[in-house]
């Protein structure tokens, strides 16, 4: 199933109304409670599950040197794991990002609303975060070490991005 | 990257089937246009090798290590090139 993470943001997942306050409507809240909570991770993974999907058939494309007929290096296979624990890993806030490969074989990551609005993250083969954003005439990039969880330079970012969207 | 100054669209589009997809199976689906001065204005520079003809690559791009500088430069030039779409 594939379910967008605007899906996700629609009051649909936790509404509960006051007007049944009996303990068959109680009961009732508990199970749909319950059926939700066992239904979201399905569908909030959903999303990612394509993205990986497209990131595996990427990198299958890459996997050999000079696949784009400029010197390119072959995909790095360190890299794709990081990349699928990065993808992971991200704030379901967070739309999800176009995955490539790039030329010297790392996973990357871009968010593009504009021309001046985007943010790219690589992945290296040691779990070297690099990044860059452009948000409007202002730049930033940097680099950062991927333990698990979401660098918080980037998670940063990543909310200017989508603040700045306005 | 090519020299495109004097071609005309149909031109442009052929060079990019013969010399960039054709040989690799690869379907042309766009390309992005850019003005030389924006690339100079980067700090990068062009060297024309003129293999296949009109070819040139951009140099002057920082070490490998520096991959978030490279990235922050390319979505500069990405910002400044003008998208065409293969209709």
């Amino acid at each position: 199933m594939v379910a967008s993470v605007e899906t996700l943001n629609t009051p649909f997942a936790r509404t509960r109304t006051d007007s049944g306050q009996s303990a068959d409507a109680e009961r009732l809240h508990v199970i749909l409670s319950q059926l939700l909570d066992s239904l979201l991770p399905s569908i909030t993974l959903g999303g990612r599950f394509r993205v990986l999907a497209e990131l595996k058939l990427a990198y299958e494309e890459a996997s050999e040197d000079n696949w784009d007929g400029y010197g390119a290096q072959k995909a790095q296979a360190e890299s794709l794991k990081y990349a699928e624990d990065f993808l992971i890993a991200l704030p379901t806030t967070i739309p999800l990002p176009e995955a490539a490969i790039d030329p010297d074989g790392e996973i990357s990551f871009t968010w593009q609303l504009a021309p001046r609005l985007v943010f790219s993250v690589s992945v290296s083969s040691d779990g070297v975060l690099s990044y860059a954003g452009l948000f409007g005439r202002n730049k930033t990039h940097g680099t950062e070490d991927f333990v698990q969880v979401i660098p918080k330079a980037i998670s940063d970012n990543l909310e200017r991005l989508f603040s700045t969207r306005g | 990257m090519f020299h495109i100054d004097g071609l005309e669209d149909g031109e442009i589009w052929e060079i990019g089937e013969h010399y960039v997809t054709s040989p690799f199976g690869k379907t042309l689906y766009g390309r992005g246009d850019i003005l030389i001065a924006e690339i100079e204005k980067t700090g990068l520079t062009l060297e024309y090798n003129n293999v296949p003809p009109r070819h040139a690559n951009i140099s002057g791009w920082p070490a490998p290590e520096d991959k978030d500088k490279q990235m922050s430069l390319a979505q500069e030039l990405a910002a400044k090139a003008t998208l065409k779409l293969r209709s």
